[in-house]
C-alpha cells in the first residue's frame, strides 16, 4: 500500500451490537485523533450506511456476531460495491480461530484484519497500523506525543 | 446418565468353544460317550427337501474337545483348571447317581454353576429317579435356563443333539455378551461427545458475551485510568456491572458442566428455574439468529429431580429448534401446571420433522444432521424426562407449523428450595 492517508480526514464505521464495546471503540479512535466516526447498532443499519453512496468510508471496523444482518454480511455488501473499492474492514470477533469455516468465508471476501475480542488500546493501533500503512503510524505517534 | 445396568467388559474368549465335560462312573458308557462324541463325522444325514435329489452330504465332524472323568472331585478339579487357564468349558454330561463320589450329579453341578457361570449341564439319568421339578427344586430357580436332562439309555443323536445345542447356546451368549459390551461401550462415548458438542453451542455463545464483558472491563480502565475523578468513578461503575453479569453467567454455565450423575444432586426446583437458565445460556445465539422467544403461559410448577439434568434437556431442544430455524423465527413456551402434573410446551417455528423420521427421532444414534450429529440429543432428553424423572417425552409437529415437544412432569409437593 503506497497510498498514503491523512487519517485524521478519515471516515470510519464502527458497528456492533454491544452499545458500550462500541463507545470504547470510538473513545479510543477518537484518542488516536480520528474525527469523523459513524456508529451502527447492528448489520441491518450497516448494509444502509454501506448502500448510501452519499456517505464517505474508508474503514469500516464491526462484530461478527449481530442480529439481522453479521459482520460478514456487511462485508459482503462492500466488496460488491464498486464505490467502495479501496474500504479497509476489519472484523472484530471473540471466537479466535476455533471457527476455521468463518474465517476462511471472510479471508474469501478480503477482510484486512481481525481484532479479537477482548483488546487493548494497543493492539487496535497495530491493526489500524496493518490496515492504513505506515506512514499512519507516523502521524498517529506524532498525535500522540503532541 | 443412563439408568440401565453397566455391563462388565467381557473376558475375551477364542470362539468357537467346543469343549464338553462328561462325568460317568460307569466305564462301559463312557466308552459309548467317546464313540459318538469322538467319530470322525457327526453321523448326522441332513434331510433333503428335494426327492428327486439323491445327493446326501455329510456334515463335518464336530471337533469337540472332550474331558472324560469317572467322578465330582475329578470333574471339579477339570473346571477348576478350565477357570484357571481361561480356558472354559461350554457344557458337560452328567450321570446323576455318581457312585462312590462324595456328591451326586445335582450336588456336583449346582457346585460347578457356583464355580463357572457360563456353563451348561445335561443330567442323564438311569432311573428316572429324579424329576425335572426335583432337579429345579434342588438348583433353584436361578439355574433353570443352563441344565437340560436326557434318560438313558440315551441315542447318538440325542447326545450328538444335546451337545451341538449346548455348545452352539454358550457361544452364542459370548457373542452377545461382546455385542452388547460394544454397544454400551460405543454409547457411553457417543454419550460423552454429544454432552461436549451441546456445551460447544453454549459456550460460542458466552465466548461472544464474555468477549464484549472484558471489552466493557479493560477498555474503561485503559482509557480512564489518567481520566477525572468523575470518569474514573464512572469508569469503575461500569467495570463491576461487566463483573456482575459475568458472575451470573459463569453461575449458570457451571450448572451445565456439572455431571448430573449423582442422585443426591436430586432437589425440589421450579420448573422454569433451568429454563430460564438455558434460555440465558443461549440469549446471545438467539438474538443473533433473530429467534423470538414468546412466554405463551409460565405456572410455577414445583418439581423433584435434577436440575442441571433438565438444563441439559431445554439447551438440547433449544439448539435443535435454533438448527431447524435459521435466520429467523419464534420458539413458544408453555408452562402450564394441571393438577398434579405440569406440561411444557416448547413448540418452533421451523420446517418440522420430516413424517418419515417422526418415529425414529427419538431413538439413539438416530441423526439427520450427517456427521454433526451423534444422534443422541433427543435419546438422552427422552431419558432425562422418563427415566430419571418418571415424565413423559412426545415430539410430533405441530398443527400449524414446525415442530412441538411436550414434557410432563409429576408436580411434588414439597416447597421449593430458595436458591
Amino acid at each position: 500500500m503506497s497510498k498514503t492517508y491523512k487519517y485524521k480526514d478519515l471516515s470510519i464505521l464502527v458497528v456492533d451490537d454491544d452499545a458500550m464495546v462500541r463507545n470504547i471503540l470510538i473513545q479510543f479512535l477518537t484518542k488516536f485523533g480520528f474525527k469523523e466516526i459513524i456508529e451502527c447498532k447492528d448489520g441491518k443499519d450497516a448494509l444502509k450506511v454501506v448502500q448510501d453512496s452519499d456517505i464517505k468510508l474508508d474503514l469500516v471496523i464491526s462484530d461478527w456476531e449481530m442480529p439481522q444482518a453479521d459482520g460478514l454480511t456487511v462485508l459482503k455488501a462492500i466488496r460488491k460495491n464498486p464505490r467502495r473499492g479501496t474500504t479497509k474492514f476489519i472484523m472484530v470477533t471473540s471466537q479466535g480461530s476455533r471457527e476455521r469455516i468463518k474465517i476462511t468465508q471472510a479471508a474469501r471476501w478480503k477482510v484486512d484484519a481481525y481484532l479479537v475480542k477482548p483488546f487493548k488500546g494497543e493492539m487496535l493501533k497495530e491493526k489500524l497500523v496493518d490496515v492504513l500503512g505506515e506512514d499512519f503510524e507516523k502521524e498517529l505517534n506524532e498525535e500522540l506525543a503532541s | 446418565m443412563t439408568a440401565a445396568k453397566k455391563l462388565a467388559e467381557p473376558e475375551i474368549h477364542v470362539l468357537p468353544n467346543k469343549r464338553i465335560l462328561v462325568v460317568e462312573d460307569e466305564p462301559l458308557v463312557l466308552d459309548t460317550y467317546k464313540g459318538i462324541l469322538e467319530n470322525e463325522s457327526t453321523g448326522v444325514i441332513p434331510i433333503t427337501r428335494s426327492s428327486r435329489s439323491k445327493k446326501t452330504t455329510q456334515i463335518d465332524r464336530n471337533n469337540f474337545e472332550v474331558i472324560y472323568c469317572s467322578n465330582a472331585d475329578q470333574a471339579l478339579h477339570a473346571i477348576k483348571e478350565s477357570v484357571t487357564l481361561k480356558k472354559p468349558i461350554a457344557m458337560g454330561f452328567f450321570d446323576v447317581l455318581l457312585e462312590g463320589s462324595r456328591l451326586d450329579g445335582i450336588e456336583l453341578v449346582k457346585e460347578i454353576f457356583h464355580l463357572d457361570s457360563n456353563i451348561k449341564a445335561v443330567f442323564v439319568t438311569a432311573y428316572q429317579d429324579r424329576s425335572v421339578d426335583s432337579i429345579n427344586e434342588l438348583l433353584g430357580e436361578e439355574y433353570s435356563n443352563r441344565w437340560d436332562y436326557l434318560n438313558k439309555p440315551f441315542s447318538q443323536g440325542e447326545i450328538l443333539q444335546k451337545a451341538r445345542n449346548l455348545t452352539s447356546v454358550w457361544n452364542l451368549e459370548r457373542e452377545k455378551e461382546n455385542q452388547d459390551w460394544i454397544i454400551q461401550d460405543a454409547q457411553s462415548r457417543l454419550m460423552e461427545s454429544d454432552r461436549f458438542s451441546t456445551v460447544a453451542a453454549v459456550s460460542r455463545s458466552v465466548c461472544h458475551e464474555f468477549g464484549n464483558l472484558l471489552v466493557h472491563i479493560s477498555g474503561n480502565a485503559e482509557l480512564h485510568r489518567n481520566g477525572t475523578e468523575t470518569e474514573k468513578s464512572e469508569a469503575f461503575d461500569v467495570i463491576l456491572k461487566a463483573c456482575d453479569t459475568a458472575k451470573t453467567i459463569l453461575d449458570k454455565l457451571k450448572h451445565l458442566s456439572q455431571s448430573p450423575d449423582f442422585e443426591d444432586q436430586k432437589t425440589v426446583f421450579d420448573i422454569n428455574t433451568p429454563l430460564n437458565v438455558a434460555i440465558r445460556l443461549l440469549e446471545h445465539q438467539f438474538q443473533t439468529q433473530n429467534i423470538k422467544i414468546c412466554h405463551i403461559k409460565k405456572d410455577t410448577a414445583p418439581v423433584f429431580g435434577n436440575p442441571n439434568s433438565l438444563l441439559q434437556v431445554y439447551v438440547n431442544l433449544f439448539i435443535n429448534s435454533l438448527h431447524a430455524m435459521g435466520n429467523s423465527g419464534q420458539v413458544d413456551i408453555s408452562v402450564d401446571k394441571r393438577g398434579d402434573q405440569v406440561e411444557l410446551i416448547l413448540h418452533d417455528y421451523g420446517p418440522g420433522i420430516p413424517k418419515e423420521h417422526l418415529e425414529r427421532i427419538t431413538e439413539p444414534l438416530f441423526t439427520t444432521k450427517g456427521n454433526d450429529g451423534t444422534g443422541l440429543g433427543l435419546s438422552i432428553c427422552k431419558e432425562i424426562i422418563e427415566i430419571e424423572h418418571g415424565g413423559t417425552f412426545q415430539i410430533h409437529n405441530h398443527s400449524s407449523k414446525g415442530a412441538e415437544v411436550k414434557i410432563k412432569l409429576p408436580v411434588t409437593k414439597e416447597e421449593v428450595e430458595n436458591e
